[in-house]
């Protein structure tokens, strides 16, 4: 199939989809999120295809879901000037919330190779995958709440634990590769220049395990009941009370005291690049952002 | 013979968040001391001389303080902290009957409803902080133990100091409360660490390693570190920080955090039905014979040797 905004190659018993735009910082639209559904339909249709490694394309993984209005129904709540029916809001939410289970819940081993930035969705769209091998430039972080709204991810609490997700959402705060792997967020930490050959390794090492058990039919029953047991103890129901909470923040008004930076209006301003610069002006001062990222 | 009725002057039946219902108009805060410094509000645990253990008006002021940077609109986030070289060394044992603080004594016979209620009462300050609209910052230096330990447990985020010494000293329990579920599923922490290391004393910077505490620095520079997450929070737009801590609460929630808060509780409630064999240390009849600190030595005795973190 032709896709625009990524690509999708088949070496069995691997298949890899790269996300390409990466002029964009492989920023996530709606078509995007719809090809890598795609791709993945592709994917589980084709027996040799065990495995899909999910990579960026130029400088990093992704920066995150693309700000600039156009294409993003789904993947950015509308702008609340807009006054928007709820309907059509509830149903895109449901459609991103399906996405994202269509990823996580997917019944083969999905790895993602993470260099540079993995922001925001672009982390969302990281931790959806089984896996996540990372290199030390590599970037993470949820900064939308200094845009006013919350991340919408249920994920954070599970993988990370209470303290780290807040400490990660309320201010926004970017770590480096290594910090990721501390606190549980990806699963190996290695140097960029090695990051493709360790996961092959790592696609080889699973390979061997599950060739040992059964073959990939063992793997994708792990994965299969790995992921009910999850959904069993709460996951499930919290699919749906994401859902709610991304839908409030497009209904919401994205309450901005006078004094208090507002990144909608100062991208309307100053165009997308400053307002990005302005917002996290304060915070790098506070915490220095790590090295790395895009190069 | 006194009964629970005759010394429990307090409703019984837990209504609604604490900090609500507790008043701060015209207080002299005391036991525990509020500042306002901008966004950031700062509340002092200030009994230094009693390593800041939690009785009665310790909590009252706390929960007045939470009450009043809740109502004032200019406060985006919380600083919990203790006065002199100590957090909180826990619940005041010392305290007089019929306060919360110290463990009712089985002689006085509560009924199972009166003592789930106490247990709600007292567990449930500890959920109220947790679920506080505002962002919350536990900034812990010297010992943290027993209920300070859950109290820094419920705040949103913690930063200690390295030599901070954390820990649980029970009197006949099982460590049971929010940091359990700090740790538990989570793959990120490491459950072994504490597993088999409860009881006994963990430093700061065990803590972090064990992914239960944010991050841990050197004494002299923890106010500096942690006026500076405070910054970096009350630098946010306050209605995106409300939805954000809420949405993660919620997530908790589902997760179990709420059962967990009830388990709580309940685990406390059969702290009544413990039965002391006769070699071991039995907190009611030990301060009973030899006092408080009778009891304390008695405790040390037949405890781990506590590890040197801490500031005496």
């Amino acid at each position: 199939m032709n896709y625009k905004t990524i690509i999708y190659e088949e070496a069995p018993p691997i298949g890899i989809i790269t996300l390409n735009r990466p002029d964009k910082l492989n920023a996530i639209n709606d078509l995007m999120l719809d090809e890598i559904e795609a791709a993945l339909g592709e994917a589980e249709q084709e027996d040799e295809i065990k495995y899909v490694v999910l990579k960026g394309a130029g400088r990093c993984f992704s920066a995150g879901q693309d700000l600039c209005g156009e294409g993003t129904t789904v993947v950015m709540p509308p702008d609340p000037r807009l006054r928007s029916p709820l309907t059509p809001i509830f149903r895109t939410d449901a459609t991103l919330m399906r996405r994202w289970q269509r990823i996580s819940g997917f019944s083969k081993h999905i790895i993602a190779q993470v260099h540079g930035y993995c922001l925001a969705m672009g982390c969302d769209l990281m931790m959806m995958c089984r896996t996540a091998i990372a290199s030390e430039d590599a970037i993470f972080g949820d900064p939308s709440v200094r845009m006013g709204y919350a991340s919408a991810n249920p994920l954070w609490t599970w993988k990370v634990g209470p303290k780290r997700a807040k400490e990660l959402l309320l201010t926004g705060r970017y770590i480096d590769g290594k910090e990721a792997f501390r606190i549980g967020l990806v699963n190996r930490v290695v140097s960029g220049e090695s990051l493709e050959d360790e996961v092959e390794d790592a696609i080889e090492a699973i390979d061997l395990g599950a060739g040992g058990i059964g073959g990939a039919d063992a793997e994708s029953g792990f994965l299969t009941f790995g992921y009910a047991a999850h959904n069993i103890a709460g996951l499930g129901a919290a699919w749906g009370f994401s859902a709610g909470l991304h839908a409030l923040s497009a209904v919401q008004r994205r309450g901005f005291a006078p004094y208090e930076f507002n990144f909608w209006e100062a991208k309307d301003r100053v165009g997308m690049k400053d307002a990005i610069a302005q917002r996290d002006a304060p915070f790098d001062k506070l915490f220095p952002k790590p090295k790395g990222g895009a190069r | 013979m006194k009964t629970f009725r005759d010394v429990v002057k307090w409703k019984s039946q837990y209504q609604k968040r604490q900090w609500e219902a507790t008043p701060y108009e015209g207080r002299e805060f005391s036991a525990a001391l509020y500042e306002k410094d901008g966004p950031i509000a700062r509340i002092t645990l200030n009994r230094p001389e009693k390593r800041n253990a939690l009785n009665d008006a310790m909590f009252s002021d706390l929960m007045a303080g939470l009450h009043k940077a809740n109502d004032d609109s200019d406060v985006k986030v919380v600083i919990i902290r203790g006065a002199g070289p100590n957090f909180s060394s826990g619940h005041d044992l010392s305290s007089p009957e019929g306060e919360e603080s110290p463990p009712v004594h089985p002689s006085l016979a509560p009924s199972v409803r009166d003592f789930y209620n106490i247990e709600k009462r007292r567990c449930n300050k500890h959920e109220d902080i947790f679920n506080f609209p505002k962002p919350t910052i536990a900034q812990v230096h010297g010992y943290c133990i027993g209920a300070g330990m859950e109290m820094q447990a419920a705040c949103d985020i913690t930063i200690a100091a390295e030599d901070a010494q954390f820990g649980l000293r029970g009197f006949g329990i099982a460590p049971i409360g929010v940091y359990g579920h700090n740790l538990g599923p989570w793959p990120g922490a490491s459950p072994k660490l504490l597993g088999g290391n409860f009881l006994p004393e963990l430093s700061g910077k065990e803590m972090e390693m064990a992914g239960t505490i944010n991050k841990t620095v050197s004494i002299l520079k923890l106010e500096e570190e942690v006026n500076k997450w405070a910054q970096a929070i009350a630098s946010q737009p306050t209605d995106a920080l409300a939805v954000a801590k809420e949405f993660i609460n919620g997530m908790l929630d589902i997760t179990g955090y709420g059962a967990m808060w009830r388990t709580h509780y309940e685990g406390h409630v059969m702290i009544q039905w413990v039965r002391f064999r006769k070699d071991e240390v039995s907190f009611y009849r030990s301060k009973k014979d030899r006092g408080l600190k009778g009891f304390l030595q008695e405790r040390a005795m037949h405890s781990t040797p506590k590890k040197e973190h801490g500031r005496e």
